[in-house]
């Protein structure tokens, strides 16, 4: 095809360009970008940070010091077994935020292809699919995340499969509603009419463009991922011992709230900045890539 | 409709039945069993005990006889609670977590909608960053800090309220504020992106021509289409607050369904955890039922499907 | 505008209102102390109310008001006395008790209480069938132990005769000095067994005779409500022998597990008592509110059980470096924080009078020494080993703060392994750890109810440990009332225990319970055990 005309005042933006700019103008997206970029970066260097910067680890023991408020060698303050809450703070974070993305990582993979190939397949198999979906969806399946780590104990493998789980349902039907609404495209039809395997039509051209609402849900189930895990901890069930995250910090701290607020206020603090950030670059991005759900 | 009805009520029955399997299995899987404690018996009186729940059985025939007695309704008898069947203590202490689930929607309704219209009405200024950040707390807060930190402030240094319990009509309002807060921070944004979108139509404009005032725009005509995504949500919802609903009532000493579920399954109470399961499972697809009707009666475009 | 936002706007403004018209009430501790009524933080729900199946602290507290033995234990200091039995004699052999009931004890329905009740309800004790959990507190008699397993099947054979109706005769087994601090336990309280019977199977445990409407009881307190979750309500029993002297008009038990819970329901005045202050909030009561909590020593002790069948610790040597390698009084004054006695013995000191001389030391470099020797000088090659807990945050906070006294002093890592409760009684009692912690209560005021469970074989054995000369010297102790012969053997058995060390004491707990001063007649005593019939409420001081 012959390039079109264009004056030489006009640029050709492609459709990301385009995004990106529409991204930049909302401020409160961007402001979650940077928060969730530097947050990732402070925890994923959690070791040599608590190295050369802190000066303490996070299991190291201080317990003639106890628990004492932020001060000048412990700039957070200590738990009860005098250990440094920034470094727990950072070693818990990379944690969290490692099970978020796994958990969401297998949300994607389950959901992404469930729903492509429903979405694609179509007819009876699209519907017995998706009446799958639906009737799946309207259990309480929390219930089945607690039986799950109360009865086969609590390893982290298993924790962040459990999660990641039970969200790939809503992944699986935008994608469906994507793909369905793709299929009808012209491109498709002329991809088809060439010839092309199926196989080959899905994945080289229906997929990428489902990059769009792929990368706008993912962020927003990254942190309902992180308040499931906190929501486990508080029963006892998530991440244990000798690991930490931010959902057990958080729940020791809020034991122990009226005698030593630092505890809670710090790890509450960190959650629910990477939260906000999160969701508001997550509604950013559905802004900036035209993106429309089905269902929220 | 009839046929509607009809046919989701068949839908549900294999469901059921597989959700009952799946979960006997996974439950006598598990390690543990529900007479370990720890000054132990000896070994004659624990067989005694296992034999008279029928316990002592081969796995495949203890399954058999569980889908009978479900099939009369029967959910058995509570290991922890001997003397109590698990219906009865459904009964007893489902009514209270319906309770609470309902007030918690009730504030989750009037506070995100709130949000939400004052959100979409004055879009892109400081009153919408403003409520959707308050919505938001609800979201980024989980109920186990919020929780407390309310407790702190209301029951123990206002004492407006008590700590714990559920005893006065004033002890229900931290616990559903507690809950509902969360739902109120979705509820806030699909109504303002409901509200958005049907703000935009044409119907509004012309409403607006013919010099209908503002309250009346918004109540007569816009909030019903508006409504719309935050109906279709409440069917996860409802779900969200049931489970949602172990913490709340763990921080506030509730009695309700939700904590037995949670000490079920720590207690491995075999037929109490299979009689919450499939309780919860009931409900849910009833109210989504429920729901979807409803859904269709807000908008005669839809059809049931 | 105005208008726009009137209506939203309107309702939250009344929310508000309403929400505030809640101002400064009375609260329920308020109004119970003009009533007379005992509202008590019993930190769960109890799982049943017959006293031969219940087994937990929750339910026991409950069923100290609800039920009477022959003895029940003195407010101050736990010792019998006389319950339903107003006497008795013992035989100069020690086997032989004969109880005289007196004649004015009445069940809550005005039934008198006879000597036929007890035969009764012991022999329902001892059903096979009933699978009594604590039907092993009635061994001491003879054949109970063969009939309650079904060796024999005729209960007349059992040590158990009822001379007439007021006259109750039980012959031991052999001479158990103990026995009547035995009796104190809920085990051996009575049952109403014609209403038993009336409700339904005498054996069924799912038997519905402790509802409150089928209830009926010998105690100071009659069951009035039991609501899931909610409460229990106890009220005052006119037929009571001794009414007159108990001064509780009611007692609510009220179900709160968590301990955070409990304590905030304790600040905003909905309890008198809860029995144990969460760990974090010990300190704080202590410094600043010192007249609100007491902290008393219980016969508990704390603990690690050693699995003496792996390697490495199956070399006596690693075991002892692991326990002397361990600071306890670091634990007990900066982790756990509630004045707990560091224990270097399993049996609490002080116990029935009893003290263990052999004292396990702690000696971190003696510990690096006698690691080199069983081969892992410095900690080198020492095999990765996994400490076992439930989850509960004391038991965190002290095995991290002993895996890393381990690892300061001796250079060896090992993992914390937690589970939950049921899968942590599963790996426990099957001895599948490396090393787990234990706690072991004491049943009744005796060194012999924790010495024992480490005898060969015993039920309570977790460890694998088996030693003759100890199970030797424990059946020595059971089968004498001489109490020095007995404490000889006793302090001999602590002795091998400090040599071979199968288990590492840490602390002896204390109880740090939360308790308002106008509450009397509340002592603390070892067994945590209340007595209703002499606590009242004082008026409270302004």
């Amino acid at each position: 095809m012959p390039t079109p005309n264009l004056q030489p005042d006009e640029k050709s933006a492609s459709f990301w360009q385009d995004a990106w700019h529409r991204l930049w103008k909302n401020k409160l997206a961007i402001f979650g970008l940077l928060v969730v970029i530097v947050l990732s970066l402070l925890c994923f260097l959690a070791a040599p940070l608590c190295h050369f910067v802190i000066g303490f680890s996070y299991q190291q023991q201080n317990l003639t010091l106890g628990p004492v408020g932020p001060n000048h060698t412990h700039w957070l303050g200590t738990d009860p077994l005098g250990r440094d809450l920034l470094a727990r703070l950072l070693y818990g974070g990379q944690i969290s935020l490692m099970i978020g993305l796994l958990a969401t990582v297998v949300s994607l993979v389950i959901g992404v292809t469930y729903g492509a190939v429903s979405g694609f397949a179509g007819g009876k198999v699209d519907m017995v699919l998706m009446r799958s979906v639906d009737i799946l969806y309207a259990l309480p399946y929390t219930i089945f995340v607690i039986l799950l780590t109360v009865f086969f104990g609590q390893n982290i493998i298993l924790l962040f499969v459990a999660i990641g789980a039970v969200q790939w349902l809503t992944m699986a039907r935008i994608v469906r509603g994507q793909v369905m609404a793709i299929k009808q495209q012209e491109f498709v039809e002329a991809a088809r009419a060439l010839g092309l395997r199926r196989r080959r039509i899905l994945f080289r051209h229906i997929l990428p463009n489902l990059l769009g609402p792929i990368i706008v849900f993912a962020t927003l189930t990254l942190p309902e991922v992180m308040l499931l895990e906190a929501f486990l901890s508080f029963l006892g069930l998530g991440v244990q011992a000798p690991h930490s995250s931010w959902g057990v910090l958080i729940k020791e701290g809020a034991e122990m709230m009226e005698e030593y607020p630092w505890l809670l206020t710090y790890p509450a603090v960190a959650m629910a900045l990477t939260l906000f950030s999160l969701n508001f670059l997550g509604d950013g991005l559905r802004d900036a890539l035209d993106v429309r759900g089905s269902k929220d | 409709m009839i046929r509607f009805v009809a046919r989701r009520f068949l839908e549900t029955i294999p469901v059921l039945f597989i959700l009952a399997t799946v979960t006997f299995f996974m439950m006598h899987l598990a390690p543990g069993g529900p007479f370990s404690s720890e000054k132990r018996a000896s070994k004659e009186v624990r067989a005694r005990m296992e034999a008279h729940y029928g316990l002592d059985k081969p796995l495949f025939q203890q399954y058999l006889l569980q889908m009978k007695h479900l099939l009369h309704g029967d959910l058995g008898p509570s290991f922890k609670y001997p003397g109590q069947t698990v219906n009865e203590i459904i009964a007893e202490t489902f009514p209270v977590s319906a309770e609470l689930g309902l007030e918690a929607l009730l504030v989750a309704l009037l506070l995100g909608l709130l949000a939400g219209m004052v959100a979409a009405l004055k879009q892109n200024t400081f009153w919408d960053h403003f409520s959707m950040s308050l919505a938001m707390t609800g979201l980024c807060l989980p109920t186990f800090v919020m929780g407390p930190l309310l407790i702190s402030l209301f029951a123990l240094h206002l004492e407006w309220c008590n700590a714990e319990g559920w005893f006065f009509p004033r002890d229900r309002v931290l616990p559903a504020l507690t809950l509902g807060a969360f739902y109120a921070a979705y509820v806030a944004r699909l109504a303002r992106g409901g509200l958005l979108e049907v703000l935009r139509q044409d119907f509004i404009r012309t409403a607006q021509a013919k010099g209908a005032g503002p309250a009346r725009i918004l109540f007569r005509h816009a909030l019903r289409g508006g409504m719309l995504p935050v109906v279709s949500f409440l069917g996860p919802a409802i779900a969200g607050l049931l489970t949602g609903s172990f913490v709340v009532e763990t921080i506030f000493g509730i009695p309700g369904l939700g904590r037995f579920f949670v000490t079920a399954a720590f207690n491995r109470d075999y037929f109490m955890i299979m009689g919450a399961v499939l309780f919860y499972a009931v409900f849910v697809i009833a109210m989504n039922l429920v729901v979807d009707i409803v859904l269709v009666w807000l908008n005669p475009k839809l059809r049931f499907e | 505008m105005i208008s726009r936002l009137s209506f939203p706007a309107t309702v939250l403004f009344l929310g508000i209102l309403l929400f505030c018209g809640c101002g400064r009430r009375q609260t329920l501790v308020e109004i119970a102390n003009q009533v007379q009524q005992f509202r008590v933080g019993n930190g769960g729900d109890p799982s049943g109310l017959d006293p031969q199946i219940a087994t937990g602290q929750i339910e026991h507290d409950i069923m100290l008001a609800l039920y009477e033995g022959l003895v029940y234990g003195d407010a101050k200091d736990g010792s019998p006395r006389p319950g339903v039995a107003e006497s008795w004699d013992i035989s100069p052999d020690n086997l032989v008790y004969t109880f005289h009931l007196r004649k004015s004890a009445r069940w809550s329905n005005g039934d008198p209480v006879t000597a036929r009740d007890f035969y009764e309800s012991y022999h329902r004790m001892l059903l096979p069938s009933l699978a009594a959990q604590y039907s092993y507190m009635l061994y001491p008699v003879a054949n109970a132990e063969a009939f309650n397993l079904g060796k024999i099947t005729n209960f007349d054979q059992v040590g158990f005769k009822v001379l007439d109706d007021y006259t109750l005769q039980l012959t031991l087994h052999s001479p158990t000095p103990y026995l009547l601090k035995m009796m104190i336990h809920n085990s051996w309280d009575p049952v109403p067994v014609a209403t038993i019977k009336k409700c339904g199977e005498f054996d069924n445990r799912s038997n519905p005779w402790t509802r409150p409407e089928n209830f009926v009881g010998n105690g100071p307190f009659v069951l009035k409500e039991w609501r899931m979750n909610s409460h229990v309500l106890a009220v005052k029993n006119p037929t009571y022998w001794d009414a007159s002297h108990v001064r509780l008009n009611s007692i609510d038990f009220v179900p709160e597990e968590s301990y955070d819970a409990e304590e905030r329901m304790f600040r905003s005045g909905q309890l008198h008592t809860i029995r144990t202050a969460p760990q974090s909030k010990v300190d704080f009561y202590r410094k600043n509110k010192p007249n609100l909590i007491n902290i008393y020593p219980i016969l508990t002790t704390y603990f690690y059980y050693l699995n003496v069948t792996r390697p490495p610790l199956n070399d006596k040597r690693v075991r002892l470096a692991l326990g002397m390698a361990i600071d306890r009084r670091a634990i007990t004054e900066t982790v756990t924080r509630a004045g707990e006695i560091p224990a270097f013995c399993f049996t609490p000191p002080g116990t029935a009078g009893f003290t263990a001389k052999a004292h396990l030391r702690e000696d971190p470099a003696e510990a690096r020494r006698l690691l080199a020797e069983a081969g892992y000088a410095d900690g080198k090659n020492f095999p990765e080993i996994k400490l076992l807990y439930n989850t509960l945050q004391n038991h965190k906070a002290i095995a991290e703060a002993v895996q890393e006294m381990w690892r300061k002093n001796l250079n060896i890592e090992i993992t914390l392994k937690n589970v939950e409760w049921k899968v942590y009684l599963d790996e426990m009692n099957h001895t599948n750890y490396d090393i787990c912690r234990g706690g072991w209560g004491a049943d009744y005021d005796d060194p012999g109810t924790f010495l024992d469970i480490n005898i060969t074989g015993s039920g309570n054995n977790s460890t694998g440990w088996s030693n003759a000369e100890y199970d030797r010297l424990c059946r020595v102790a059971a089968g004498t009332g001489d109490t020095a012969a007995r404490y000889e053997a006793y302090q001999k058995a602590e002795e091998i225990l400090r040599d071979e060390e199968p288990i590492i004491p840490i602390y002896v707990y204390t109880n740090p319970r939360l308790i308002l001063p106008n509450v009397k007649g509340w002592y603390p005593n070892l067994l945590d055990s209340p007595d209703y019939r002499s606590i009242y409420l004082a008026p409270e001081t302004p």
